[in-house]
């Protein structure tokens, strides 16, 4: 009986010790046992901060027990070494060995020879879904100095949906998925902390502060953690070409309004409505039966609310191959194709 | 091995609490699990009901607030179509809507009414038919403290996206919302605010209890203060819209006392003239005790009662003068309306002056009756 006791307090206790550097995110039971193991792997980030107004801070996690971060690349990382502090408050330099300018991820490796730093397994994999649980983990506002804990937050996935976003003028890069949470992430300093499932595993980087282009609203979310590790492997790998190729390729010669035959009524507003002005008599747009006064709400899968959004997603079609339209008649929707007149 | 039975009895005590933390964060584990589960069958139960809106044409800004520009979401209340949605980017009126359901159907629609009190607009998918409808979460199971999971189908058709929170409080906005912490903005304005078996509980719109355009409460985005308006409670202003009836709030067209609105009574300062309250026999310094048999003791109370009723109602006013109690029935009013027959009166009145000075030649002049600014 005492035996048994015996092996099951020890059973229990190597439980709980046995969760510093193995990344057995799968094991972990309680909260606290997460938030331990969160906290272990989280840093903080200084840097020289980029210009005025801007926050000379930032949130990073460990990727390898040798002392890889990773991070989201910014101003912050500006000088080639930067000051991290590690959950138990050490402080040391780290140096920027590279960023990927897709995805605004950098890669920092601590300036030491220690090899058992606790880590965030970047092969973990996870099937997330909308309402899943979440938490956040990060230095926003810096609210942690020293030993601090970070910052965390709880929510939920609100949604898996292609990053449409903007920082005043500038359009986000990576247009790919991301998770999109309810907890309020977007804040300065959050960038380059982590989002994990309840039992601990990483999901997605949090990303940098941006607007929905959507919404109009500032979104809160984090890059999926497959999308940053391949990215980590790029930027280790050196092999930074293959992010950039996967940047708009336009076709060379789009389709174009003269083309398919037909002219909107001119743009006079932000969001004028793609009503169709005129048709061309003999063209294919005659030829699929299009009609003044049809309104274009979707081109090649595309949907176009505005006279711009048609223009745009005829810049992605090419100019010799049949395009799918659908528009609206009266209060009928009516799908119809376009087929250039040099096809065959 | 041996122990000394010292530290047996402490090996045993270690042991218990070590299988006491195991059962009890199972135990935590299994719960934790069942409420995951749980808010995912909710979504999965009104999903199919949630549609987006893909609006055309419109407005980019009103009074300087910049208008989301994606698409907007709304609720299919009858399987031949009737969607229920936020106005929020009704004014201006957009071009067109079309309605795509997440199964892949697209349709063309048409307003049919508004409701310019709860901000929502009744809309008509043309030519729909079986389509799948909200389930609706009767009016007395509303509970502060019960999950609220906030839904829109903004970012993608094929998903909806979600927020989750709570009910905060109930009978907000004078009596015409409830509030959730749950994230909303223009990313489910529109969407139903859902119970945790997916039953919509509310509609979600901008709102503010200080004032009524269509954005008014366009600021408070993901703070944690969001309003929806109920959906059971609405349903028969449902019926009303589906005939092509605009609703708008209903004014009595009585300025209050001056006071702390959540302590003084509702002490007639002013009447509209011309206008309901005035009709009915209202008169300054009358005190409003109750409203349709509610009793209201407090300005506040006084609108709550009130402010949930549409232009057209009928109530039933119980008022004090003096000793006495009194109780009288009036129609509601709009805005317009009322401002329109205190113009009227107030011409009527310059003419009588002017009469009455051509006559004499001079006049003194009279003291203008101000209908105030806090009309009710």
């Amino acid at each position: 009986m005492n035996k048994w006791l015996l092996a099951l307090a020890v059973g229990s206790f190597l439980c709980v010790t046995n969760m510093t550097h193995a990344q057995k995110a799968v094991d972990l039971v309680s909260f606290g046992d997460v938030n331990r193991y969160a906290q272990e792997r989280s840093v903080k980030i200084y840097g020289v901060g980029g210009l005025r107004q801007l926050e000379a801070y930032q949130s990073g996690v460990l990727v390898s027990a040798e002392g890889y971060i990773a991070t989201v690349a910014s101003l912050v990382l500006d000088e080639d070494t930067v000051t991290v502090l590690l959950n138990n408050g050490q402080r040391l330099e780290a140096s920027v060995v590279g960023t990927d300018p897709l995805l605004d991820v950098a890669v920092l490796k601590l300036d030491t020879e220690e090899t058992d730093f606790p880590y965030f397994d970047l092969t973990a994999e996870q099937s997330p879904y909308e309402g899943m649980r979440v938490l956040a983990y990060s230095n926003l506002y810096n609210v942690a100095t020293g030993d601090e804990p970070v910052s965390v937050l709880h929510g939920v996935l609100s949604v898996i949906a292609p990053l449409e976003a903007r920082r005043g003028s500038f359009s986000s890069r990576y247009r790919g998925d991301v998770y999109i949470v309810d907890a309020a992430t977007n804040n300065p300093g959050a960038a380059g902390g982590v989002l994990l499932d309840t039992s601990g595993q990483p999901l997605g980087m949090l990303g940098k502060e941006l607007k929905s282009e959507l919404t109009g609203t500032w979104l809160n979310y984090a890059m999926p953690w497959e999308q940053v590790s391949q990215s980590v492997d790029r930027i280790l790998s050196g092999d930074l070409g293959s992010a950039i190729v996967d940047l708009d390729q336009l076709p060379e010669n789009p389709a174009t309004f003269a083309g398919l035959g037909f002219r909107l009524v001119p743009s006079v507003v932000a969001r004028t409505p793609p009503y169709i002005d005129t048709v061309l008599p003999g063209s294919p747009a005659a030829s699929a039966g299009l009609m003044p006064d049809d309104l274009i709400i979707a081109l090649a899968g595309m949907r176009t609310g505005t006279h711009v959004d048609v223009e745009k997603a005829l810049m992605q079609v090419p100019g010799d191959q049949p395009v799918r339209l659908t528009v609206l008649r009266g209060n009928m929707l009516v799908e119809v194709e376009l087929v250039p007149m040099n096809l065959p | 091995m041996r122990f000394h039975p010292a530290s047996t009895r402490c090996l045993r005590l270690v042991a218990c609490f070590a299988a006491a933390l195991i059962t009890s964060s199972a135990f935590a584990q299994s719960v934790a699990q069942l409420e995951q589960q749980a808010i995912r069958d909710a979504i999965e139960h009104v999903s199919p009901t949630v549609v987006q809106l893909q609006i055309i044409g419109g407005a980019d800004r009103l009074n300087d607030v910049s208008l989301a520009s994606g698409p907007s979401t709304g609720v299919i209340l009858t399987p031949d179509g009737y969607v229920v949605t936020s106005r929020y980017r009704f004014e201006p009126a957009p071009a067109t809507v079309v309605a795509l359901l997440a199964d892949g159907r697209q349709f063309a629609t048409e307003v049919v009414a508004h409701d310019y009190s709860r901000k929502l607009v009744l809309l008509k998918l043309s030519g729909a038919e079986d389509l799948p409808a909200a389930e609706i979460a009767p009016a007395d199971s509303y509970r502060v403290g019960q999950w609220a999971i906030a839904v829109g189908r903004t970012y993608r058709v094929e998903r909806p996206n979600v927020s989750v929170g709570i009910v905060s409080a109930l009978r907000r906005i004078q009596g015409r919302a409830m509030q959730t912490d749950a994230a909303v903005s223009a990313a489910n304005y529109g969407g139903p605010l859902v119970d945790i078996e997916g039953r919509v509980l509310g509609i979600i719109a901008p709102m503010s209890p200080s004032a009524e355009s269509s954005i008014a409460g366009v600021e408070w985005y993901d703070s944690g203060i969001g309003f929806a308006a109920p959906l059971a409670e609405w349903m028969p202003a449902f019926e009303r819209l589906k005939q092509g009836e605009d609703l708008q709030l209903g004014y009595i067209g009585i300025g209050l006392v001056e006071g702390v609105a959540r302590e003084t009574p509702a002490k007639i300062a002013t009447i509209a003239p011309d206008g309901p309250a005035a009709k009915a026999g209202l008169e300054k310094g009358d005190t409003v005790t109750a409203i349709n048999g509610v009793p209201a003791t407090t300005q506040v109370e006084m609108q709550a009662a009130a402010k949930p009723h549409y232009a057209g109602d009928t109530l039933e006013v119980t008022y004090q003068r003096g000793d006495e109690t009194s109780t009288t029935t009036l129609t509601l009013t709009t805005i317009a309306q009322l401002q329109e027959a205190a113009e009227a009166a107030k011409a009527k009145e310059e003419a009588a002056d002017e009469k009455a000075e051509a006559k004499e030649g001079d006049a003194d002049g009279e003291e203008e009756s101000n209908a105030g600014d806090s009309e009710e």
